[in-house]
């Protein structure tokens, strides 16, 4: 470790003058385009790309408020899709005997299938496509990993077509009707609730109240162990670090026009999470490290330690690199 | 046209760059906004507010180019059209937030919906049924689907029947800021055209950052580089760095702001993987990328990312 005792102040003012002027010389903004706020609403985009759309949207009331109508959109399609499955199963055996039958006829009729209406214009030459190929995945290590507990991991999740099982963390509280009556807000998102992650300064985020100031005060074992200046956008980050393998409860205190309340309103559940473990994440860290591109091995790690979301997200990642096996399993899942 | 010879230019007000910008810049920017005005979807005056804003976004560029010898633009030309694609995208964002939505969510139905492709021809977005992909479309406008009386047909509040809708009508490819405005036209959705509602940049010189006295700014910058994302933070501790080259973590750790146990913990590191790569740092764009696993232009708009968001906490 070098010796700075000696530099001068001079020095150090000439450096930090320099790195602030670098900062202050960073480029316009740019707002983050539609096709990757569809990703970023699907959760689909790289864990780098993420990070830098993410980073934008924290502090853009414009991108923010498209993110959430998306995503409101894409939950308000998927609802009416299960509605319309629903229906759909009453009708599916004439259906799939219908299907049957025209399948005999056009076989016995040995004619050829109508022209469908994407053939009204001809394909053209050239392609220009919207999105880059995937890279391929990486190939697995011939003779195992340094790990042997990966390797093993790995033999097993290629074996048997899905992800390792984790024991349930109990991070799902019961509805809450103790703490009063609803506000009508019972359908607010909150987040992290009920899952583990990774961070240790993990940023919280909820659905916005128009007008309203928040506080939010995080809890362990009924203890407030961190709490929030005044703030007036729906997220924040702690300034200090929460601890390892240690289970939290968090609110928001939200006040409008001298009227306090509470996210999530009652009888909504309170909202839990857990930091991941600390000799979890040292093996995350050493999986990441040592196999950056290895996304399936990252999907077992995180499945393993409880991350359904990210272990999916990196599963989705593997099989768009062309890991058959990851692609089998998702299809599974 | 050849790369940007920033070597050659003079300082910002120098004809050669007065001529860049009247004689390459506004030959591409005007034909692009011409055609947004014609076909309504610009009004003249915005069309005036993109291009100043075109203007100010080159002039940035050119003038950070020129003082410290940025990375080259390897096509001169394309640049300006994407600068001007996207700020028109920015404009019509802030002026009309409904319509900005319905686009969004057609988006999402053509990523979703099997029936549907989107690809790119000269810069904009065209959207196609599956198999009609990479056809640059004939028509400026979709054609409008309407029924006997001249009445709109596609009534559907579902958007993606009435995508399949305006395609299977029009039976091509059609640019899909033409479909937005038919379905729009359609479902009546109309925003009050609002003034400009912008991100709240600082701007660069001014602000809180530059008045902060050296020790109060470094204790902001470290707090603000602890609350970037993990690859945020690496990509922009391993490379950030001075005028003359000295490597921002050295000034921490030299200022007393933060040890070598915390920078390394930053950094998702042990102190001795630190003390390791300490005399190497800053690392260069590849080497980061190789270890964090990623490529070396997400390295670089990690970092740029970063930056950005410094100078968006720090100035407020």
């Amino acid at each position: 470790m070098p010796d700075h005792r000696n530099e001068s102040n001079a020095e150090l003012e000439r450096s930090a003058a320099g790195v602030r002027q670098t900062i202050l010389s960073a480029e316009d903004e740019e707002h983050v385009d539609a096709g990757t706020l569809v990703l970023v609403a699907d959760g689909k985009l790289d864990p780098a790309d993420r990070e830098v759309a993410e980073s934008h949207i924290d502090d853009c009331a414009m991108c923010r408020e498209e993110l959430e109508d998306l995503r409101r959109f894409a939950l308000e399609r998927q609802q009416r899709g299960q509605t319309r499955l629903r229906r759909a199963a009453r009708f599916s055996i004439p259906l799939a005997a219908a299907a049957v039958l025209a399948l005999v006829l056009r076989l016995l009729v040995r004619e050829p299938a109508h022209p469908t209406v994407t053939s009204r214009v001809a394909p053209p030459a050239a392609v220009i496509p919207t999105t880059s190929a995937p890279r391929p995945a990486p190939p697995a290590p011939a003779t195992g990993y340094a790990n042997p507990k990966w390797t093993g991991l790995m033999a097993e999740v290629r074996r048997s077509g899905r992800l390792p099982s984790s024991p349930d963390p109990g991070l799902t509280a019961p509805d809450d009707i103790l703490r009063g009556s609803s506000s009508g807000h019972a359908a607010e998102r909150v987040a992290p609730a009920g899952r583990i992650v990774e961070e240790t300064r993990p940023e919280f985020s909820w659905t916005p109240r128009p007008g309203s100031t928040y506080v939010v005060a995080v809890f362990r074992d009924e203890v407030e162990v961190a709490r929030s200046p005044l703030l007036h956008e729906p997220r924040w980050r702690p300034a200090q670090t929460l601890r390892r393998g240690n289970t939290y409860i968090w609110q928001v205190e939200t006040t409008k026009d001298g009227t306090t309340d509470i996210i999530p309103s009652p009888p909504a559940p309170q909202s839990m999470f857990a930091i991941l473990g600390e000799a979890e994440h040292a093996d995350l860290v050493a999986a990441r490290r040592a196999h950056p591109r290895d996304r399936l091995l990252h999907a077992v790690l995180f499945a393993r330690y409880g991350m359904r979301d990210e272990a999916r997200a990196s599963l989705r990642e593997a099989a768009a690199a062309g890991d058959a096996d990851a692609a089998r399993i998702l299809a599974a899942e | 046209m050849n790369p940007l010879d920033v070597e050659k230019m003079g300082p910002v007000g120098d004809p050669s760059l007065e001529r860049l910008l009247t004689e390459v810049a506004q030959p591409v920017i005007e034909p692009i906004l011409a055609r947004y005005t014609r076909s309504r979807t610009l009004a003249p005056i915005d069309a005036e507010d993109v291009e100043s804003a075109v203007n100010v976004r080159l002039i940035g560029k050119l003038r950070r180019m020129i003082a410290e010898g940025g990375e080259a633009v390897a096509d001169f030309e394309k640049y300006v059209a994407t600068i001007t694609y996207n700020a028109i995208s920015d404009h019509l964002r802030r002026r009309f937030p409904q319509r900005a939505r319905l686009k969004n969510r057609l988006r999402y139905v053509v990523a979703h919906d099997q029936r549907f492709e989107v690809w790119m021809v000269a810069g904009e977005t065209v959207c196609g049924l599956r198999g009609w992909t990479g056809t640059r479309p004939a028509l400026r406008e979709a054609p409008v689907p309407t029924d006997v009386a001249g009445r709109l047909t596609v009534d559907s509040r579902e958007p993606a029947e009435a995508l399949a809708e305006v395609l299977e009508h029009a039976g091509q490819p059609v640019w899909l800021n033409s479909i937005v405005s038919v379905i729009a036209e359609a479902w009546n959705v109309s925003d009050v055209p609002s003034r400009e509602r912008p991100v709240a940049l600082p701007s660069p010189g001014a602000g809180t950052l530059s008045r902060m006295e050296t020790r109060e700014f470094l204790q902001a910058l470290w707090r603000e580089v602890q609350a970037l994302r993990p690859m945020q933070r690496q990509a922009l501790l391993l490379n950030l760095r001075d005028d003359e080259s000295v490597d921002v973590i050295s000034v921490l750790v030299r200022s007393g702001i933060a040890d070598h146990g915390a920078i390394a913990h930053a950094m998702e590191m042990t102190a001795e993987e630190l003390s390791a790569i300490w005399n190497d740092l800053p690392l260069d764009d590849l080497t980061i990328a190789a270890r964090l696993g990623i490529t070396r232009q997400q390295v670089i708009n990690l970092r740029k990312s970063a930056r950005e968001r410094l100078r968006r906490r720090m100035g407020r």
